[in-house]
């Protein structure tokens, strides 16, 4: 892990780039240098599957990004192309630098690399950003772009349009409802063809995997127009991993929204059933320490469904009682680093046609605790 | 019954059910090395439902205890995951062991109980999944003892199927009989038989290369190819005391009419209408009724070349001959190599042969499918000399899964000259995640009740007849084609590569 980059003064933040960057190089010759890097290496093969653009605005990212990059090429071979843009700079100037990340075999030897540009761009100019990202791609290869951060100005038209998936983490915004309603309109510009992944719905992946095998049972599956009570536990911050989780729910159940309060970081919700008349109330906690997502519990009637994830564990707790029976095992809890959520969103792929049919009960939820965040505060 | 609406999206597969499944001859190495950790692994996937118990069925005396540390033992060496021990207890917490001789009745009656106690403890659901991993002999028993105790038949909602390992018999007639008996006790549908060939992923990925892209299919015909080769090279002899299985079965039975005919129906079928098990099956077994069949043993020796090892070296070891291993008759008429020209007649593949090979101790492991594009005209570039013109595409099924083809390209400088270069393609390198084991596909396959990766009634019988002639041809008459030799280490008979020769053919550098 780099060390904070803000408490270095400029000569050790040069030696700490220098040192995890790679070789410096004028933009320009950035083919030549690779060519040059890989002539002077045995390397057997140059792996390549996607364009990985990360894109960030805060100090230090190139340095954290390519721990990310190292680690995420494991199991995803890309051509990365790094970008921390400091707008707030004067100056119009762009720096880059050149590495490989390998993976080694058995004996050590490097059995393929993937190829690593970062660049440091100083200076507002979406012009200049759109450009890097274009001028430095792996002809014919999908390109991903993690956007780190709020979805600002930068985010424009002519870059999105060449995106393929396109990450973000809704998590990290500070106003996820205004975050929404850009990545909204982006989608649905007529040029736009890419395929969006909310990390803060990645991190719900194995709950509702969890869920999902939970009402394989038959049994189970019969009682779920029985539903009538929803709780959840999330860690602060992680609030619309949460929503979309109950987003997801409600969508997939046929319930919709009523009403929603928001009382000392608690979310009560009350849905409406197809069912005319019947109802469920869900109800998220935010509480602190706790695994982004960290507790879900279904119930009604005669059944109950409940998962857990212990900050720090590797497995899903998962109980369900149906009458007299009553089940326990657990599941597998992928990783809740970046990495972990990244690498397994890539390597699950897909269109994200979910993702879409729950935006609608999802934004219903994002706005109502939105407007009755100063009431309930 | 409803669909379950928190699965959509979450995986493009059929979801597995919740079950019981019985193995039987679960104290065998097929238990230990492969089903209980692949189980296990679907379990660390997170893909194993809830409710699922494993029951072991076998004649030694055990209990559940040390059965299960038995099997964790095993898992601990075999799992691809590694081992965790929470997530092994959890897992282990539904093995069950059920002691019984195959032959007593009254074993399957209290296996019955025991299946009637879990279905109780799990609310009445009753799918039961019964694997038959015991030696082949016992398969009647079994299967009839199954049916005596109504076992066969799901109740209510449920389902009850068989999962059949190979051999599916040793000849035409054996396996009319196994399947006669494994219809009379499971519908054809309930009946899973497993070709783990099938589950590896470069298997599955013949039909996506061929029927997902489409370069390849208007290539895929009589008219620019020019013929196909499949390889299965072992660089093992008869270790472990496989010298008595195999002695008895030989090349041609043990791999050929299984898994080397399951690859070339793959290559060769027409495209299906669906790709539901039936749609992909039916396409195969089109292929295996339309392999040209040999009459005479004539005809059978100027197509298929058989051999035994000599003593030789393998991977820098003194290698005994085939007749002196152990376990091995030294008057042994088994083969230990089988080469084969194959011709389809149909209209995508007259006039193309398929030749196909299988060997122990060969100089190395490798299976994989080649297909050789017929030359360009010579005119232009193609008068020039070239030590390689025809492009080959190579699907390699292991090891080193993947996809090369071979091209020509200039080499750089004034002159004209050219040379064979590969485009290449590794699982290992794209993909950097491990592949799930064969087995752990099929078992999810097995539990989810889509057998497009298991063999029909209708293909065992049909690659039997093309296999039966050839045995017959070897075994059973006056005049039968001879048994050539090749050194340990080899490449295999010079008879082999006369087979090619003939054909102003050369088999492929591996």
């Amino acid at each position: 892990m780099p060390p904070d980059v803000e408490t270095l003064n400029s000569q050790e933040l040069e030696q700490l780039r220098a040192c995890h960057l790679g070789k410096e190089v004028a933009v320009a010759d950035i083919g030549r240098e690779f060519s040059q890097l890989w002539d002077q290496d045995e390397t057997a093969t140059r792996a390549s599957l996607i364009n990985f653009a990360i894109y960030n605005e805060q100090l230090g990212a190139l340095l954290e990004n390519t721990r990310l990059i190292q680690e995420i090429t494991l199991e995803h071979a890309c051509r990365a192309l790094l970008i921390m843009s400091l707008p707030g700079k004067k100056a119009h100037r762009v720096r880059a630098w050149i590495t490989a990340h390998c993976q080694l075999d058995a004996a050590g030897k490097k059995v393929a690399c993937s190829e690593q540009v970062a660049f440091l761009v100083e200076g507002t100019d979406s012009d200049l950003i759109r450009n890097i990202v274009f001028a430095h791609l792996d002809s014919d290869l999908p390109l991903v772009l993690w956007w780190q951060g709020a979805l600002n100005a930068r985010f424009e038209e002519r870059l999105y349009s060449s995106v393929d998936r396109l990450i973000v983490d809704s998590a990290s915004w500070e106003d996820p409802q205004a975050g929404y309603n850009t990545l909204v309109s982006a989608l649905e510009n007529d040029r736009s063809r890419f395929i969006v992944h909310d990390l803060a719905w990645t991190r719900s992946y194995q709950f509702r995997i969890a869920l999902a095998s939970c009402f394989d049972d038959p049994a189970l599956r019969s009682r779920l127009s029985a539903v009538d009570s929803v709780a959840m536990e999330t860690a602060a911050g992680h609030e619309t991993a949460a929503l979309l989780l109950l987003g997801w729910l409600a969508a997939q159940s046929g319930w919709s929204l009523k009403e929603t309060h928001l009382v000392s970081g608690t979310h009560t919700c009350t849905f409406e059933k197809e069912d005319p008349g019947t109802q469920v109330r869900a109800q998220i906690t935010a509480v602190k320490l706790a695994a982004p997502l960290q507790f879900l519990k279904i119930s009604g009637g005669d059944f109950s469904v409940a998962i857990k994830r212990e900050l720090d564990c590797d497995f899903l707790q998962v109980a369900y009682a149906l009458q007299d029976r009553k089940e326990s095992r657990i599941l597998p809890a992928a990783g809740t680093d970046l990495v972990d959520l990244v690498s397994g969103q890539l390597m699950r792929g897909g269109n994200n046609q979910l993702f879409f049919k729950i935006l609608p009960s999802f934004r219903a939820l994002l706005q109502s605790s939105d407007q009755v965040s100063g009431i309930g505060d | 019954m409803e669909t379950n609406p928190f699965r959509e999206d979450l995986v493009s597969r059929l979801s597995p059910q919740p079950c019981t499944i019985v193995i039987f001859g679960a104290t065998g190495d097929l238990t230990h090395r492969k089903l209980v950790p692949a189980l296990y692994n679907i379990a660390a996937d997170g893909d194993l439902p809830p409710g699922v118990r494993v029951v072991g069925f076998a004649r030694r005396d055990k209990s559940d205890e040390v059965f299960r540390a038995e099997l964790e033992n095993a898992n601990r060496k075999l799992s691809r995951q590694g081992h965790h021990d929470e997530l092994w207890a959890n897992f282990s917490r539904s093995i069950r062991y059920h002691r019984s001789e195959f032959q007593d009745l009254e074993g399957y009656h209290s296996l019955a109980k025991l299946l009637k106690d879990f279905d109780a403890q799990n609310g009445g659901t009753c799918n039961r999944l019964f694997y038959l991993a015991s030696a082949p002999e016992f398969f009647d028993d079994i299967l009839l003892h199954l049916k005596e105790s109504a076992l066969n038949e799901a109740a209510g909602d449920g389902w009850s199927r068989v999962v059949v390992e190979k051999p599916f018999g040793t000849d035409l007639p054996t396996a009319q009989h196994l399947n006669s008996v494994v219809n009379l006790t499971f519908e054809e549908s309930d009946t899973y038989r497993i070709d783990h060939y099938l589950g590896k992923e470069t298997a599955q990925n013949i039909m996506v290369l061929r029927f997902a892209n489409a370069i390849f299919e208007p290539l895929w015909n009589n008219r620019h190819i020019d013929h196909v080769q499949i390889t299965c090279a072992e660089n093992l002899g008869m270790t472990g005391g496989r010298g008595g299985y195999y002695d008895k079965s030989g090349a041609l039975r043990d791999m050929v009419q299984n898994h080397l005919l399951q690859l070339l129906s793959l290559v060769a079928m027409e495209q299906p209408t669906d790709l539901s098990a039936d749609g992909v099956r039916d396409e195969k077994v089109k292929v295996l009724r339309s392999l040209r069949r040999w009459s005479d043993p004539a005809e059978v020796a100027s197509n298929v070349v058989r051999a035994q090892y000599t003593a030789g070296a393998v991977d820098g070891q003194r290698a005994a001959a085939y007749r002196e291993e152990d376990r091995v008759n030294p008057e042994s008429m088994t083969e230990s190599y089988v080469a084969l020209r194959i011709l389809i007649d149909n209209w995508r593949w007259s006039g193309v042969p398929f030749y196909v090979r299988m060997g122990k101790q060969l100089p190395k492991k490798a299976t994989e499918i080649s297909v050789h594009f017929k030359e360009p005209p010579p005119v232009l570039f193609n008068v020039m000399p070239v030590t390689a013109r025809k492009n080959v595409l190579v699907i390699r099924i292991q090891p080193e899964e993947g996809i090369s083809l071979r091209m020509l390209s200039k080499i750089p400088g004034p002159a004209l000259r050219m040379e064979p270069v590969k485009m290449d393609f590794h699982y290992k390198t794209s993909f950097g995640k491990a592949s799930p084991e064969a087995y752990e596909r099929l078992l999810l396959d097995a539990m989810a009740g889509d057998a497009t990766l298991f063999a029909r009634r209708d293909e065992v019988e049909t690659a039997w007849k093309f296999i039966d002639d050839i045995e017959h041809a070897w075994h059973q008459s006056d005049e039968p084609p001879p048994m050539a030799e090749y050194p340990a280490g080899s490449w295999g008979p010079k008879e082999a590569d006369d087979l090619l020769q003939q054909d102003n053919r050369v088999w492929r550098r591996i």
